[in-house]
């Protein structure tokens, strides 16, 4: 691709730039003072091939236009692969670009920014990205350093990716080795206090049945304490109330007989007369002149006796069936109670408890405080007996109002008892919980730090594989631009810093060495001075460029220079000039070149004067 | 090395869009072709290692830093 024309209009510092008659091959010098417009002619070239400059991306293109102008635009003719093409490109004060390409039959062959983006990739065989390292040398960016010389050697090598890959990969193992390392030795105090807890998987259940039990026969305890007072002093009053109608009962019962007995006496008498009279014949008996009224009134006698023995019977039953009856029943509650509690209270707890209950309470040594058995039935002031005769309110009141006092006490402090072993028991279940608990944490703990171990491990693995990948392939862009060097970099590299270095190289770990005649050995890039690294990188542009052309099947490309000898001393510029005239015997026949002054000696295809303040240049 | 690359339809080259990316699935083509035969040789580490590369190189690139 060589320029052959360039037509700009409210571009930068110009209101009209216009250069015509550009030679296709050659240097083509622009020349001029500080701000004169040199950096403007290169932005106008970069603008109209990719719509942006090297300060300002796409969308910030406005800033190109002239001081109170509407728009921008830059017409650019050029030559490629022998054809001829133009392209126009344009941007208002919104920043809305417009775009162009035409063919050298004016035939337009994209007419919309995306789509002639699209078309020069597609013809020129590069984009912005390749043209701003390959073929355009920003004042910018050389003076600013924004981008280290060594990082734009890394970048033509196509390696800069890599090695900043390579970087942030180095970077992530060591900080995921670091956390591993901790996490390994985090997992290995989680072991240790693992191994610290003794838990006894059973121990908790047993704990729980244990408390289950005594809280049980706490409540029977409890029950017995609660019952026993008020079933006394209840028997009190059922005492003398089942006295009485005991009493009742049995002159209902003692009646009721006499009633049957008459009752069968006057019907015998009643039959005897009335339907077996045959039966008196022959025995002596009083002489009866009214037998038959006699009889009738024997019938009346038994229908009343009948009567009255039926109302007796009646309410002898009724005196038993809801009378006795229910105060029979307390008693028998009272006595089952009473009896309950005697046994409780002469029955040793162990035997009460069970084994699991024994062998807890024996451990906490709680048994020492427990109540003494068998007080009662040592205490000859109270009798076994009295449970059973309740039942048939043969015990005193007083006696039974004692006893079941006796049994209540010692009842009571079983509970009390019972209570203080459930309080002990509930502190070791608590305790038992909280181990329980903190075994399942350290359980958890121990599971997320070897999975996360697993994950550190596994991202180890997969960042070493990857970074020995990106060492592998880095190897081969490295081993290829070695080549290039070798090939087509030596004698400008020579030329360019006056045979004081000859060949540089990359080696595998990035580095960039260049091969010192005067020591006879390779010196790292960053050793030797930035004039020195600003030649090399310009050599490498040269030699870059070339070989791009070459591989893109072009004949010939135009290179821009912005002030690339801004820091080299006269001889040095001289040197280099006559260095890069020489050098567009390669591909890159068009060099166009900035510099604050021409230099003697050294022949130039065409000189564009910049002048300062002058907002038209035609050239 | 082999000259003929293995197809793993993961290192499909013509879905990436920087440069640094591209050459780097090239490379694998033929690195995962000529080391994939060799004894404990893991695949799948292979897959995930590639595919991270060029995810980053993806990444870096869509961040206008492209090598």
């Amino acid at each position: 691709m060589i320029i052959t024309e360039v037509l700009a209009e409210n571009f930068r510092k110009y209101a009209r730039l216009h250069l015509k008659d550009l030679p296709q091959l050659g240097l083509i010098l622009i020349t001029g003072g500080n701000e004169s417009g040199k950096s403007s002619i290169g932005e106008a070239l970069s603008f109209s091939l990719f719509g942006r400059t090297d300060n300002l991306t796409t969308d910030r293109t406005n800033k190109l236009i002239y001081w109170g102008a509407d728009k921008a635009s830059v017409e650019l003719s050029f030559l490629h692969t022998g054809k001829n093409y133009r392209l126009k490109r344009s941007v208002d004060k919104n920043g809305s670009q417009l775009a162009t390409l035409l063919d050298e039959e004016q035939q337009v062959l994209a007419s919309t920014p995306a789509t002639v983006d699209q078309a020069l990739t597609r013809l020129l065989g590069f984009n912005y990205s390749t043209f701003s390292r390959t073929f355009y040398w920003s004042q910018q960016l050389a003076t600013t350093e924004r981008e280290p010389d060594i990082t734009n050697l890394h970048t033509m090598a196509g390696i800069r990716a890599y090695a900043q890959l390579d970087d942030e990969l180095h970077q992530e193992l060591q900080s995921s080795q670091e956390a591993l390392a901790k996490l390994e030795t985090d997992q290995k105090a989680t072991q240790a206090a693992q191994a610290a807890i003794t838990l006894d998987a059973q121990r908790l259940p047993d704990l729980l049945e244990i408390r289950e039990t005594l809280e049980d026969r706490q409540q029977q305890s409890q029950a017995l304490v609660s019952a026993i007072p008020s079933g006394s002093e209840r028997y009190l009053d059922d005492y003398s109330n089942y006295q009485s109608y005991r009493k009742k009962s049995r002159w209902l019962g003692r009646w009721s007989i006499l009633g049957i007995i008459a009752l069968i006496l006057v019907l015998a008498g009643w039959t005897l007369l009335t339907i077996v009279p045959q039966w008196l014949d022959g025995i002596s008996r009083p002489d009866f002149t009214h037998e038959p009224l006699f009889a009738r009134m024997l019938l009346w006698a038994g229908v009343s006796i009948a009567i009255i023995t039926s109302i007796i019977l009646f309410r002898g039953w009724y005196v038993e069936r809801y009378r006795l009856q229910p105060l029979r029943d307390n008693a028998n509650q009272l006595s089952h109670t009473l009896q309950t509690g005697w046994e409780q209270a002469n029955t040793a707890l162990d035997k009460m408890l069970g084994n699991k209950p024994n062998a807890y309470l024996q451990e906490r040594q709680l048994f020492t405080q427990a109540p003494e058995v068998g007080k009662l039935a040592s205490d000859l002031s109270l009798s076994a007996d009295v449970p059973k005769q309740v039942r048939d309110y043969a015990a005193i009141p007083d006696q039974v109002r004692y006893t079941g006092q006796a049994i209540s006490e010692d009842m009571q402090q079983r509970r009390i008892f019972l209570g203080q072993c459930v309080t002990s028991l509930d502190e070791d279940v608590t305790k038992e919980h909280s181990l329980v608990e903190r075994s399942m944490a350290l359980n958890r703990e121990a599971t997320e730090q070897t999975t996360q171990i697993a994950n550190y491990q596994q991202e180890l693995q997969v960042k070493g594989k990857a970074s020995e990948l990106l060492r592998q392939s880095s190897q081969f862009a490295i081993a290829r631009f070695n080549q290039i060097v070798q090939q087509r970099c030596q004698g400008l590299l020579s030329d360019f810093t006056q045979s004081h270095y000859n060949s540089l190289e990359i080696n595998n770990d990035f580095a960039l060495r260049v091969l010192s005649d005067e020591k006879g050995d390779y010196l790292d890039f960053d050793e030797i001075s930035s004039g020195t690294q600003r030649q090399i990188s310009l050599a490498m542009r040269m030699a870059l460029g070339n070989s791009l052309v070459e591989s893109n099947d072009s004949e010939s490309q135009f290179i821009f220079l912005d002030e690339p000898f801004a820091f080299f001393d006269a001889e040095r510029t001289a040197a280099a000039l006559q260095s890069l005239q020489e050098a567009t015997l390669g591909h890159l026949k068009q060099a166009w070149v900035t510099m604050q002054e021409a230099p003697e000696g050294v022949h130039v295809a065409k000189t564009i004067q910049c002048i300062q303040n002058e907002p038209i240049l035609t050239a | 090395m082999s000259s003929e690359p293995v197809q793993a339809e993961w290192l499909n080259t013509s879905q990436l869009k920087s440069m640094a990316a591209r050459r780097f699935a090239e490379f694998c083509q033929q690195n995962f072709a000529a080391t994939s035969n060799q004894p404990n040789f893991d695949a799948h580490l292979y897959q995930q290692a590639a595919q991270l590369v060029i995810e980053r190189l993806e990444q870096t690139a869509a961040q206008g830093d492209q090598g």
